[in-house]
């Protein structure tokens, strides 16, 4: 045996290593024992104990003093708050896990937020806190866990590694960070695919701007995908703008009518050379057709126009000078764009020029349309844009029209116009990459390009690639929006929203999709479509909400004489209302079949359309009850009244008593918007105020109206 | 064999035991007090003022623009300003001061909400918002909206109205 092996060398190692064994199992279980959560556990249990005996001391300091009726009830919350406080005292200290398998969760984020759930604790400071709000009320944390909406680690029980703070970089302890204040919204949308998502308007609002943006032309998006093109059909552009003010609109979108916002024009801005926007000219004027355009009619009267124009309620979609509706482009200045040719021919044919337009094909006599296009044409005089110079200097560069054309219409696919624009033979799919399940990208794998002093979060990558494309990429093809910050915000966090997976069915909110919802059949199909109903109205669950008021039960609610006058004349029935119905001019056989296919189909059966009697007493006790409920703060009643709702003044020459009944009941049952606030009417109060507004006629002859049940 | 008893008692002379131990005990001194100050220097209370003092790394794009837009109301007051403004703010205007596009028309003029919030308790705004409020002579003014939002909206029109006055007001710090 060799000697050196037991030198008094080795003892002492044997020592050394023998010892620093020790201390690790030692360092082990101290630290074992000093782990964060019990800290926080055992202050979470002090804190609680507090509150109860707090509440246990007024129960008991208020019992001598209760009412001898109220004094069991009261006992038997002492008593209960009691057994809380027992309960409390004897809850062991150990870590909590919520465990749920459909979403593949394991969280034992109640570790240390122990008092989450306890409303008493809401004013406490985290992690002792109380959830707030009613979140866990809807959502009951046993079945949805704390990572489903807040992100984060939640295996981990310590600080760190339960990724509260965002920490960027390899060595980060989880990919995705507890959210922040707002962006917590985003993942309502993971579960709820409705576009209005209730108590996070935010998340809304972003699905808004999607949609309104049309993100969908170019990326696949969630919810999204079978979007229609947002933008106009290009196939008889040529015939429609002048060669200048295309060249300006292409060049800056934005110049043409400067709005903040995601409002007017939403063509986004390109950032295309001048010789591609030449080529793009040049793709896009060779459309032209203008043999398919009319000449107006010689002598058309402005006058006429001009009372025609405010008569038709054009302004209910179209803005003037910055004022109107945002539903359909800026009229002034319109000279510039167009040529007074095609102006009348829009007007004449519109679903000929773009067939799948929201604007109805306004029924106008000949002389009305050559008035309105007079009126339009000296009202709306826009300056004469010439072609900027820069262009006019390197125009054609040698180059002859085909070669333009053509190379025009690589730039046009190229840059994605399909998306948002229908052109005759050109069909391609979507030019961008999928954002599917854009929430769980790594960003540590994204291009970030020259954001580099920005945090390294998929959020902010989004945020940028919105505010300025190419912030990330250089040459991006993605152009730049006209959003503003807030929409941008908006729309980032509901793109967030969509984190891929699969979440579960049993946890899907959605609403129904209206694609389901066939065009209609039939000649009253082909009104509807004609004069475009359901670009305002929801008609047999199609449409669009920018009306309130569902057409599905219209001929219940008002009367055949009234129904006929309003589609010759429709007027503006609630005067804070910024879109109004606008005047169709219908042919006298369209309001005909309207209003019988209104009043013999589209009606709801729960209510009764008989007349039935009311007595004197019972018109005077509504008068009564009118005055009592202070609807005159709302609605107009002979002189006075408020502006809310439609006025009453001659509400009975408009609905039927059947309808008055049933609304007054249960307003929102029948109009989902309604702000009409519900009183909870007994049956007698209810009788009385329809048969005072059933009588509120201009001709006040004495009413037999039914009583609606 | 022998050779080896002899090789342990040579080292028992060279080594007493009293070297080992006081090497044994200063290593086990050093080890614990080390141990002990980096357990204080980590301990739980500790590594949240640590980590809330981390600065993001970077400019945080989004953060600033929701921070910006929202001015520091809370989630529950940006669900309540929603309902606020579909149902109330016809009358009590966007700011709450009573001034809305139908104030005009009523007698009484709509209270001023920035004045009642600080004057009435939550129980007494949320009946009042509910149950509506009448006056002397028995009249509906605010009509009673309990019915048609439910206690869950009208716990977060509460909220947006305790926050009207800082959310309107130039010098709100919306960092908060």
């Amino acid at each position: 045996m060799d000697k050196a092996a037991l030198g008094p060398i080795h003892y002492i190692w044997f020592a050394v290593v023998g010892t620093a064994l020790a201390v690790a199992i030692v360092v082990l279980c101290i630290k074992e024992y000093a782990r964060e959560w019990k800290h926080h556990q055992a202050i979470a249990k002090r804190l609680q104990i507090k509150a109860v005996e707090e509440k246990i001391k007024t129960l008991e300091s208020e019992l001598p003093s209760v009412k001898e009726e109220m004094k069991a009830k009261y006992e038997e919350r002492l008593r209960m708050t009691r057994m809380i406080r027992a309960q409390v005292m004897a809850s062991p200290v150990k870590i909590q896990q919520i465990q749920i398998d459909s979403l593949k969760k394991v969280d034992r984020c109640t570790t240390c937020h122990t008092g989450i759930e306890d409303v008493d604790m809401k004013d406490q400071e985290n992690p002792y806190k109380g959830h707030p709000g009613k979140y866990l009320q809807w959502h009951d944390i046993e079945k949805f866990g704390c990572t489903i909406c807040h992100e984060g680690q939640g295996l981990s029980t310590d600080y760190m590694h339960a990724a509260h703070m965002p920490l960027r970089g390899l060595d980060r302890p989880w990919q995705k960070a507890v959210l922040s204040k707002y962006l917590i919204q985003s993942s309502c949308g993971k579960c709820h695919l409705d576009k209005e998502v209730p108590f996070a308007p935010l998340l809304s609002k972003g699905r808004d701007v999607i949609e309104k943006a049309g993100c969908s032309g170019c990326h696949k998006v969630r919810l999204y995908e079978n979007q229609e093109r947002v933008g106009p059909s290009l196939d008889l552009l040529g015939s429609k703008v002048n060669r200048a003010w295309l060249l300006r609109w292409l060049s800056n979108p934005r110049e043409y009518d400067p709005q903040e916002g995601l409002i007017r024009p939403r063509m986004p801005k390109f950032s295309l050379s001048k010789d591609q926007i030449l080529a793009l000219e040049a793709f896009l004027m060779a459309s032209g057709n203008e043999t398919v355009l009319k000449e107006p009619a010689e002598g058309g009267d402005p006058e006429a126009g001009a009372l025609l124009f405010r008569e038709t309620r054009c302004v209910t979609c179209h803005l003037v000078e910055g004022k109107g509706g945002y539903l359909a482009p800026e009229l002034s200045g319109i000279t510039s764009k167009v040529s007074k040719k095609w102006l009348y021919s829009w007007i004449k044919d519109t679903h000929y020029f773009q067939p799948r337009t929201k604007m109805p094909q306004f029924n106008f006599s000949e002389k009305q349309m050559s008035d309105l296009v007079e009126y339009m044409w000296e009202e709306f005089q826009g300056e004469e844009f010439e072609i900027p110079k820069e262009f006019e200097d390197i125009s054609g560069n040698g180059k002859d029209a085909g070669e333009m054309v053509n190379q025009g219409k690589k730039i046009f696919m190229e840059y994605g116009c399909t998306g948002c624009h229908a052109k005759t033979g050109i069909e391609q799919g979507r030019i961008a990459p999928d954002i599917i399940g854009l929430g769980s990208r790594d960003e540590e794998r994204l291009e970030w390009g020259k954001a580099q002093g920005v945090d390294k979060y998929i959020g902010n990558w989004v945020f940028a690639r919105l505010k300025d494309p190419d912030l990330l990429e250089k040459k991006a093809k993605m152009p730049h929006f006209p959003l503003t910050e807030e929409e941008m915000a908006a729309a980032t966090m509901a793109l967030l929203s969509d984190t891929g997976g699969d979440i579960p069915s049993q946890y899907v909110v959605s609403a129904p999709n209206q694609e389901n919802y066939p065009d209609l059949p039939g000649e009253f199909g082909k009104i509807v479509d004609k004069y475009r109903c359901r670009s305002c109205h929801v008609v047999y669950g199609k449409g669009s909400w920018v009306s309130m008021h569902p057409l599905d039960g219209e001929g219940s609610e008002v009367r055949k004489e009234w129904l006929r006058a309003y589609f010759s004349l429709p007027y503006s029935l609630r005067p804070i209302l910024k879109e109004r119905m606008v005047s169709l001019k219908m042919s006298d056989s369209e309001v005909d079949l309207l209003v019988n296919f209104f009043t013999s189909v589209m009606v709801n059966n729960s209510i009764p359309g008989d007349e039935g009697t009311f007595t004197e007493e019972e018109v005077a006790g509504g008068k009564i009850l009118f005055d009592k409920y202070g609807c005159i703060s709302c609605h107009i009643m002979g002189k006075g009244g408020g502006y809310v709702g439609p006025p009453l003044t001659t509400v009975g020459d408009r609905l039927t008593a059947g309808w008055i009944f049933a609304y007054m009941k249960n307003p929102r049952y029948y109009e989902p918007w309604s702000i009409q606030p519900d009183y909870g009417f007994s049956e007698e109060e209810t009788r009385a105020l329809t048969a005072y507004l059933a009588s509120c006629k201009e001709m006040k002859k004495n009413i037999r109206v039914s009583q609606g049940k | 064999m022998e050779e080896n008893i002899k090789e342990t008692s040579k080292i028992k002379e060279h080594i007493s035991l009293s070297p080992v131990i006081i090497t044994l005990c200063l290593v086990f001194a050093v080890s614990t007090s080390a141990f002990l100050l980096s357990m204080k220097a980590f301990s739980s209370a500790n590594i949240h003022t640590k980590m809330e003092d981390l600065s993001p790394e970077g400019q945080d794009l989004l953060g600033d623009a929701l921070a910006k837009t929202m001015r520091g109301l809370t989630n529950i007051q940006i669900g309540g300003k929603t309902y606020y403004e579909q149902f109330c703010m016809v009358c009590h205007g966007e700011q709450g001061k009573g001034d809305g596009f139908n104030a005009f028309n009523l007698d009484p003029r709509p209270k001023d909400l920035t004045v009642v919030v600080k004057t009435s308790s939550n129980e007494a705004l949320f009946k009042a918002v509910s149950d509506g409020t009448i006056d002397a002579n028995g009249r509906f003014q605010c009509p009673p909206w309990g019915r048609t939002l439910g206690e869950d909206k009208i716990n977060v029109i509460i909220a947006y109205i305790h926050a009207l006055e800082k959310s309107f007001s130039q010098d709100t710090d919306i960092h908060e």
